[in-house]
């Protein structure tokens, strides 16, 4: 590893590729994010009074401020940001530059309103055949929902995953942490890859369009085969998984543990771990429908157990003993947590407003093509002079332009 | 023929489960030959998981299987045995991706690491999808997508606050990871072709999910505070939640972010003088009387049917979806205009409806290539056609034992 590390310093993954980010939500931004952590120059394009992600929270300290979003700084880091004002001539025109050497753009707009500004894909490619356009919505570009508005909670409804999510004597459960948006950002981000690796081979771009209903749909795992296998519908039923067992979250002294055992082994460490030896020793666990069919009447005996101990406890006993079992971690067990503190998952960055802080670095580890942690996210238009400036706009023009309101 | 994002673009495939055939599945749907590597003495779990399209749970009958191996090609091989080793570098040779997901250790047991392959090919992409990767104090530990989600934080932000956290209704870690592996491996085989420089993506799937939890860690970091799970509210913006409709177990979700939203809910439930009450009047008069104002919307909500209430406030301009079952969702009229729903016949259980491509590229449009193979199923295509050999060569290698 040393020698590759040695041989390839300053290599990037997406070194010389230019991404123009028109987004504004995690489904957009978080994909854009991708390739930003991995080498990528990312050029956030936002509106004059700033992206409507500068005024989601939570907000550093609990000051709201343009700058002090802490959704907006998570998603953005590692980009530049430029003010355009795209309903005016001149940003268009703007604009349109950009697209002469951009590799990809990404918009989460409503659907037909960048064609409105004369800026949709036939537009764009005119200008620049190789580009990637990717489009993010929550329905996508065709079909009767194409104009229907979206959020996390919407696309976890009309996907199909809250259906099945959360205990059956609750409401449907909307997925932390904003799964729908986020799992929608990295099926965009494969998609745009993808795209690019046959714009450089065969010279030609393309549209993509991702619909976040159909991201979400697309993880359900056999959900939807379930149905069109058995038309059996699947209702939410708690933690419990369908068929391994136990494979479900379980009560401990300080919290919870989560746990899933699939082999004879791993469900005779989940015993152990409880110190239930008689049903360690009992035939029942080695038929795996059987022993499902009995959670009702076999957890119990489980929890018993590791209600004395602490989640921590459990988690390293428990792997010590062939268990495939965790902590339910909150964020401070995350950030405080061994293992990803020793491969490199956080990194710290220098927030002009925010100040210095421990965040999230690039969470795959590539042997060549490391993640690179430039900078924290960017002050409002901080690079629109640096990026117009190479597009040969002079001190005057931006002068002109920022009293026009362009920028 | 469709043209193919990454046509001529190939993988030796011994993943297994979910999180590995997740990512085989997106790459095949867009054109990379997978070859999956099984045997019948150790042969994908997953093969033996239900749904079954028959109640007798005969092999190759798996939807959860048939589901994700689509545009896959299936070889057995005992990787026991040496010959199968001889079989899998000639593969690598003439391959660009190696994937696996393994624990830590599975690899190096079969023969094989990355300097092994290297050796072999110079150029191949190895992606390992480890639960905790092949680095770190926990990298020998077991992990499988429903446990990896509460190490990685998700299951701590899911579920009600009077009650314990909660699973995703899915083995959520898997697909992200899977995904996650996806984006890489284009990625570097792009780099691969610039540069002729191959590599290793350790992925460790608890952190790849772990990376999908949003503003948690640093609202830790920066503000001390420790997020928590709050059911189906926002903690910015109200009204935020599933309303109960006509039926049973019927809801519909809708999020209102600003005034504007709110006068056109308002308007639809027939009661617009809301927006001039004050405890109603802003977002943050709203989130503070956030139950008075959910009564309200129920009450409206619980008139109609779930898909009647999301049409009737779509068509104002609210953000609103209704909560559709899986049945519910294969007959939906969009998804069907879409056409995201794809079919293909399967030598044993026919022709079945499965999840297709969740993106459509102008270009080079993904598609399911070819039907979920049985075991063992593309033995010739793959020993004759790829590797050249003879009939008899490969009865003889059956004969020894090595395709079992």
């Amino acid at each position: 590893m040393a020698e590759d590390a040695a041989s390839t310093a300053g290599a990037s993954l997406f070194s010389d590729t230019l991404v123009l980010d028109l987004t504004s939500t995690i489904r957009g931004m978080h994909c854009t994010k991708m390739f930003a952590d991995y080498g990528a120059e990312v050029i956030l394009v936002e509106p004059v009074g700033g992206s409507p992600a500068r005024r989601v929270g939570p907000f550093a300290k609990g000051q709201p401020g343009l700058e002090t979003s802490l959704h907006f700084a998570h998603h953005n880091r590692n980009k530049k940001s430029i003010t355009l004002n795209l309903h005016k001539t001149r940003g268009q025109e703007l604009l349109r530059d950009l697209v002469h050497s951009a590799d990809i753009l990404v918009e989460d707009w409503e659907v037909g309103a960048l064609e409105a500004l004369g800026l949709g894909y036939a537009q764009l490619r005119e200008i620049n055949p190789r580009l990637v356009m990717c489009s993010i919505t929550g329905f996508g570009q065709t079909g009767p929902y194409a104009d229907y508005k979206t959020s996390n909670i919407v696309e976890d409804a009309m996907g199909g995953l809250m259906g099945i999510t959360g205990p059956a004597d609750k409401p449907p459960t909307m997925t932390g942490g904003q799964q729908a948006e986020h799992i929608t950002a990295m099926h965009a981000a494969f998609a745009s890859a993808a795209a690019l690796l046959y714009r450089d081979l065969h010279n030609e771009g393309q549209r993509i369009d991702v619909s976040a209903q159909e991201c979400t749909a697309n993880v359900l795992e056999n959900a939807i085969e379930q149905y069109t296998y058995t038309g059996v519908v699947r209702k939410r039923a708690g933690s419990r998984h369908g068929t391994a067992w136990p494979c479900t979250v379980f009560p401990c002294k300080d919290g919870y543990i989560g746990m899933c055992c699939t082999q004879i082994k791993e469900v005779r460490g989940a015993v152990l771990l409880a110190e239930d030896y008689e049903l360690a020793d009992d035939p029942v666990l080695h038929n795996q429908f059987e022993r499902r069919a009995r959670a009702d009447e076999l957890e119990p005996r489980l929890v018993a157990g590791y209600m004395k101990y602490g989640k921590s406890e459990l988690f390293h006993k428990g792997q010590a003993l062939g268990c495939p079992v965790a902590m339910t971690s909150d964020a401070r067990d995350l950030v405080n947590d061994p293992h990803l503190n020793e491969v490199g998952f956080f990194a710290e960055f220098d927030h002009p407003v925010i100040g210095k802080f421990k965040e999230i670095a690039a969470p795959i580890y590539f042997t060549a093509t490391p993640g690179v942690m430039r900078s924290a996210a960017p002050l409002l238009g901080q690079h629109t002079a640096e990026v117009l400036h190479s597009l040969g706009t002079g001190e005057a023009d931006l002068s002109f332009l920022r009293a026009d309101g362009v920028i | 023929m469709s043209k193919d994002a990454l046509a001529g673009l190939r993988c030796v495939d011994f993943s297994w489960v979910f999180a590995g055939p997740y990512c085989g599945q997106l790459l095949g749907d867009l054109g990379m030959e997978m070859i999956k590597i099984e045997s019948r003495k150790r042969m994908d779990v997953v093969r033996n998981y239900p749904p079954f399209a028959f109640e007798d749970r005969r092999l190759n009958s798996s939807g959860y299987w048939n589901g994700h191996n689509r545009s896959k090609y299936s070889i057995n091989l005992d990787m026991k045995s040496e010959k199968a080793h001889e079989i899998v570098d000639r593969l690598v040779a003439m391959s660009d991706l190696v994937l696996e997901n393994f624990s830590a250790r599975g690899m190096k047991a079969i023969g094989y690491d990355y300097e092994r392959l290297r050796e072999i090919n110079p150029r191949i992409i190895y992606c390992s999808m480890a639960g905790f990767g092949h680095r770190g104090p926990y990298k020998n530990y077991v992990a499988y997508g429903p446990m990896q989600e509460s190490q990685a934080g998700i299951v701590h932000l899911t579920g009600w606050p009077d009650g314990q956290p909660s699973r995703v209704g899915t083995s959520y870690p898997d697909a992200a990871g899977g995904v996650s592996a996806a984006f890489s491996i284009v990625a570097a085989l792009r780099h691969a072709r610039r540069t002729g420089q191959g590599q290793w993506i350790d992925l460790g799937q608890t952190l790849t999910a772990a990376a999908l939890t949003g503003t948690a860690i640093i609202e830790y970091t920066i503000n001390g505070d420790i997020q928590q799970r709050n059911g189906d509210l926002n903690r910015f913006f109200a009204p935020h939640n599933v309303y109960p409709c006509s039926g049973d177990d019927q809801w519909c979700a809708i999020s209102v972010e600003n005034d504007a939203e709110f006068a056109a809910l308002a308007t639809t439930i027939g009661q617009p003088q809301l927006t001039q009450e004050t405890r109603f009047a802003t977002n943050n008069a709203r989130i503070q009387n956030r139950q008075a104002l959910d009564d309200l919307i129920s009450a409206w909500t619980a008139q109609y049917d779930h898909y009647d209430v999301m049409h009737r406030l779509q068509a104002a301009g609210v953000a609103a979806g209704a909560v559709l079952s899986t049945g519910e969702f294969v007959a939906d009229p969009h998804i069907k205009t879409r056409g995201y729903m794809e079919s293909f016949d399967h030598p044993v259980v026919g022709e079945k409806l499965y999840p297709g491509v969740p993106f459509k590229m102008s270009a080079t449009p993904g598609y399911i290539h070819r039907p979920a193979p049985p075991l063992g199923a593309d033995t010739e295509y793959i020993f004759k056609n790829l590797l050249g050999m003879t009939d008899e060569q490969i009865k003889q290698l059956d004969d020894e034992g090595i395709l079992v």
